[in-house]
């Protein structure tokens, strides 16, 4: 079934890319489910949308940051988890310390900039699908991912970009 | 904006391979949206939502017809010579005339008031 193929598709992709937003796996999995399951009842109740990466990328962003907000307005009150422990197979140590760096460098990254890198590098969007994603030009959206590059290759080499 | 590809397909791959989710969470998310109920919005008719406006002003315009309202009480005025009689519905008498005598001679002045029994 074609449905089922996208979300088998899509699901890896925007679990990451959600990852990579929130930094917080906890985070990350609703707002990739809450993208996924909207996608699912479009798709039954008006039939395929035109690009099923783009709608449901557009969702996830928004649900990403939505909840990002809620977590920090409620930070002072109930304290942030920067990288929520997940207890099924998660990466090896190592790798976690790596991954926590390499987010930590992410959330340095102006938004913008972030977002679009993380929609080309990470959701692997092409470029016009991305800036529709974010409702920019795809002039612009190049220029953000290569100002977001350049900025996280220093941040990751150990400069203060 | 000479984006160096090696180095930022480099970039790209490392950060999907730090990123890449667990198959549980993968299968978590995939099986929950597939499952995901069919949307229940209500969504407003048009010609109940019409026809509910239609009664409501219909209503409002009855009501407003309706309503007992104060209405000024009819006069009756009669001439007789120079005077003007003028009679009230609520039994009131009011004769209207000339006054003779300074300062407002001449002037039209209530010369007298009652009410008819």
């Amino acid at each position: 079934m074609e449905l089922e193929a996208t979300i088998d598709e899509l699901a890896p992709r925007i679990l990451a890319y959600c990852h990579g937003l929130t930094r917080d796996r906890a985070l990350a999995e609703d707002a990739a489910q809450d993208a996924l399951a909207a996608l699912v009842r479009r798709w039954r109740s008006k039939g395929k949308p035109q690009s099923p990466a783009a709608f449901v990328f557009a969702i996830a962003r928004r649900r990403a940051i939505r909840a990002l907000a809620k977590q920090r307005l409620l930070a002072p009150f109930f304290g942030t988890a920067a990288e929520t422990l997940v207890t099924d197979a998660g990466p090896a140590s190592e790798s976690r310390s790596e991954l926590a760096r390499v987010l930590r460098a992410v959330s340095r990254l102006p938004g913008r900039d972030r977002q679009a890198l993380l929609l080309v590098a990470v959701a692997e969007l092409d470029h016009a699908e991305a800036a529709g994603v974010l409702g920019i030009a795809p002039a612009a959206l190049k220029m953000r991912v290569y100002r977001a590059r350049k900025r996280l290759a220093t941040l990751l080499n150990g400069g203060s970009g | 904006m000479n984006d160096d590809p090696t180095r930022a397909r480099e970039l790209d791959l490392r950060l999907r391979a730090l990123l890449t989710p667990s198959a549980q969470a993968v299968e978590r998310v995939r099986v929950t949206a597939l499952a995901a109920p069919p949307t229940r919005r209500p969504r407003a008719k048009l010609v109940p939502t019409l026809g509910a406006a239609v009664l409501c002003l219909a209503a409002a315009v009855a009501t407003w017809l309706a309503w007992p309202r104060k209405t000024p009480p009819t006069w009756s005025v009669q001439s007789s010579g120079p005077l003007l009689v003028a009679r009230s519905q609520t039994g009131g008498v009011w004769i209207v005339g000339p006054a003779a005598e300074a300062p407002s001679r001449g002037k039209m002045l209530v010369i007298a008031k009652g009410v008819r029994p």
